[in-house]
């Protein structure tokens, strides 16, 4: 089932080899200022938030599952953290973990609400997650009462929007890091050593390539797949908490546009299969990474917003179709 | 196959690139001669949804304007998304536009956006919804004058029910534009009318459904009510189809806001009174003169007020 590694090298130098080639052209059709290392390092935050939940969402294809709740579950966890957040009259650090783990407990709830359905009565993941998506956005709802809850403290601004040791970058004449690409970078090893370093990560992929057969291999498959929806919630809750440090308030809206299609499409075009079995945190990265280059090079190329919608529906389209004709004809055995 | 995925990927993105030059090139030539010519000035403009008709008048006012002065213009649309709009004030920074223009989707979680674009020391300005967030420096906003608009509401309802009688109002109160509108409205009332009481003032969230369920109820509690002012088209509408349904068209006045073709339709049949009309062109072609303004180094207000004006039946004639 795994490739071997020589093999996987070469699709990567492939990859890279045509990426650059793009990457020069759009860089001329926009006078350079796509790369600009300025621009560069904001497309790595504007990516933060959907690979975040693609990380997430990995897990859940991963066992041939899909979580359509995380965007109204970043919307939700925003929610309820600024309330919290305000109620609590901390501040700095301890307001920072407060609030952090108030929406990690809401996100992981929620993921495992997720999972009990189909883990106890096998009812169908995308019927269960859609009934949460419309839950997690109706209770966000009612706990802001329709509006956006304004963050009263100013002490998430700098996760938000703040600059990872500025003076340092300043000093070395380098682009500022934006403080949520650091985040992004953490999930993403931690995900990474998960999914490919512990015994949790082969259970996973065991699972997705055939649960009965993991199942009889003495696998608590209950736990696991229980395990990948907390994880896919845990995840939503820290988009929550970034996006309520970036726009110090909590929305009952934000979150539920484009992320949850966005965060899906990232995870397939990064290799990870919707049947399941096979995928690749770092892959999901290049993914929103190639979304985020997309869009941000069609910005800077004056494309026009409504043809920017069609671009990413076939690019979509065109990743889930390469992955079923893979499946039908590339079959491993 | 992931070699086949990037070729067909990189295909796709050729032809975007190439989609891109056609569009800019045949939209405005002027836009496409600006970019090589450095003396020409570009603004940004981030419009919160741009499928509504509002805002693609907006649109056409400040496109016209822009081409008036020979500026270059890039509209985006932000889609009501946060997180969009954001990137999209970061890709202009990157463009290193000459002003941006936003309608934020969230008058509060705008002020990160704006604070960037402080910091790329590149001016913004807001029209129609306003940044109300404690965060960012914002030049001058534009909108409309929504008082004044409320009481142009509130005068045809006095024009249509007299001296004396009961109204209901179909509100959406967490929203300041529409808190301005119905204050307009009370002081117009107040003022022309004021033996006209409001019964009955409803939050219906500006939705359609809502404000006919709403309506529906206040109708049966009201039997005597002579009008109703929806806070927008929407409101009005689902108000209308209440009234069409208890089978007293005509007899109960509609006010609406914003006289939306579906509204306009409407008033051209007897089936509503009137609108509050709001100018969304001129609230573009006025923004782009603030720009105009600015860069010109001359003083500009912080706030803009665009007159609304009203349509009745006699506009629908005129119309034909």
């Amino acid at each position: 089932m795994k490739l071997p590694e020589q093999k996987i090298l070469l699709r990567i130098a492939a990859a890279l080899g045509i990426l650059i080639a793009l990457v020069f052209i759009i860089n001329v059709a926009a006078h350079g200022a796509f790369l600009a290392p300025s621009n560069l390092v904001r497309v790595l935050r504007q990516i933060t938030y959907n690979c975040i939940l693609g990380i997430g969402q990995t897990f859940v294809i991963i066992t041939s599952g899909i979580d359509l709740s995380v965007g109204s579950l970043v919307a939700l966890t925003g929610v309820v953290m600024a309330t919290v957040a305000n109620a609590t009259h901390l501040s700095g650090l301890p307001l920072v973990l407060v609030t952090l783990a108030a929406g990690i407990g809401v996100g992981a709830l929620a993921g495992y609400v997720n999972a009990l359905p189909v883990v106890r009565l096998n009812l169908p993941p995308f019927i269960t997650t859609l009934a949460m998506l419309q839950v997690a956005l109706g209770l966000g709802f009612i706990f802001s009462h329709g509006h956006p809850v304004a963050l009263v403290s100013p002490d998430l601004q700098g996760i938000g929007i703040g600059s990872f040791m500025g003076n340092v970058t300043k000093a070395l004449h380098l682009p500022s890091i934006p403080v949520p690409v650091v985040w992004m970078i953490v999930v993403l090893i931690v995900a990474t050593v998960v999914l490919r370093r512990t015994r949790f990560g082969r259970y996973v992929i065991a699972i997705g390539g055939n649960e009965e057969a993991a199942r009889l291999a003495g696998i608590n498959v209950v736990r696991v797949k229980t395990l990948v929806y907390v994880i896919s919630g845990v995840c939503a809750a820290i988009v929550g908490f970034l996006y309520l440090a970036l726009f110090s308030s909590g929305s009952p809206q934000t979150g539920t546009g484009d992320e949850l299609l966005e965060s899906i499409a990232a995870v397939v075009i990064g290799g990870t299969s919707l049947s399941g079995g096979r995928g690749s945190i770092v892959g999901t990265f290049f993914g929103a990474l190639l979304i985020g280059l997309l869009y941000n090079a069609m910005n800077l190329l004056n494309v026009d917003s409504y043809l920017q919608k069609v671009v990413l529906g076939a690019v979509i389209l065109l990743a889930v179709a390469l992955d079923e004709l893979r499946k039908r004809y590339f079959t491993p055995t | 196959m992931k070699i086949a995925r990037l070729i067909a990927f990189a295909g796709l993105s050729a032809l975007v690139a190439a989609c891109s030059n056609s569009t800019s090139s045949s939209s405005s030539s002027s836009s496409s001669s600006a970019s090589s010519a450095p003396t020409t000035k570009t603004i940004g403009v981030s419009i919160q949804n741009r499928e509504a008709q509002f805002y693609q008048d907006m649109e056409a006012g400040m496109k016209a304007e822009a081409a008036k002065y020979g500026y270059a213009l890039v509209v985006v649309d932000a889609n009501r998304d946060n997180a969009r709009q954001q990137s999209q004030v970061e890709d202009f920074i990157s463009k290193k536009v000459d002003a941006i223009v936003l309608t934020p989707y969230d008058s509060q979680a705008i002020g990160s956006a704006i604070v960037e674009a402080n910091k790329a020391k590149i001016p913004v300005f807001t029209a129609d919804i306003a940044n109300t967030s404690n965060q960012g420096k914002v030049v001058a906003h534009v909108a409309s004058d929504n008082i004044q608009g409320g009481e142009q509401a509130g005068m045809l309802i006095c024009q249509a029910v007299g001296k004396t009688g009961s109204v209901a109002i179909i509100d959406e109160p967490e929203v300041t534009s529409v808190q301005d509108r119905v204050k307009g409205f009370k002081m117009a009332l107040a003022a022309h009318c004021p033996g006209v009481k409001i019964v009955k003032d409803v939050d219906a969230g500006g939705q359609r459904d809502k404000a006919n369920s709403s309506m529906g109820d206040i109708l049966q509690a009201n039997k005597d009510l002579k009008g109703v002012f929806g806070i927008n088209d929407d409101s009005a509408l689902g108000a209308l189809a209440a009234v069409q349904a208890a089978g007293l068209t005509g007899k109960v006045a509609i006010v609406g806001y914003d006289a939306t073709p579906e509204a306009r339709a409407a008033i051209a049949k007897g089936e509503m009174t009137g609108d509050a009309l709001q100018y969304p062109q001129k609230i573009g072609a006025m923004t782009i003169d603030a720009i105009h303004d600015y860069f010109a180094g001359k003083p500009i207000p912080a706030k803009v007020a665009v007159p609304v004006g009203t349509y009745t039946a006699a506009d629908a004639k005129k119309a034909k």
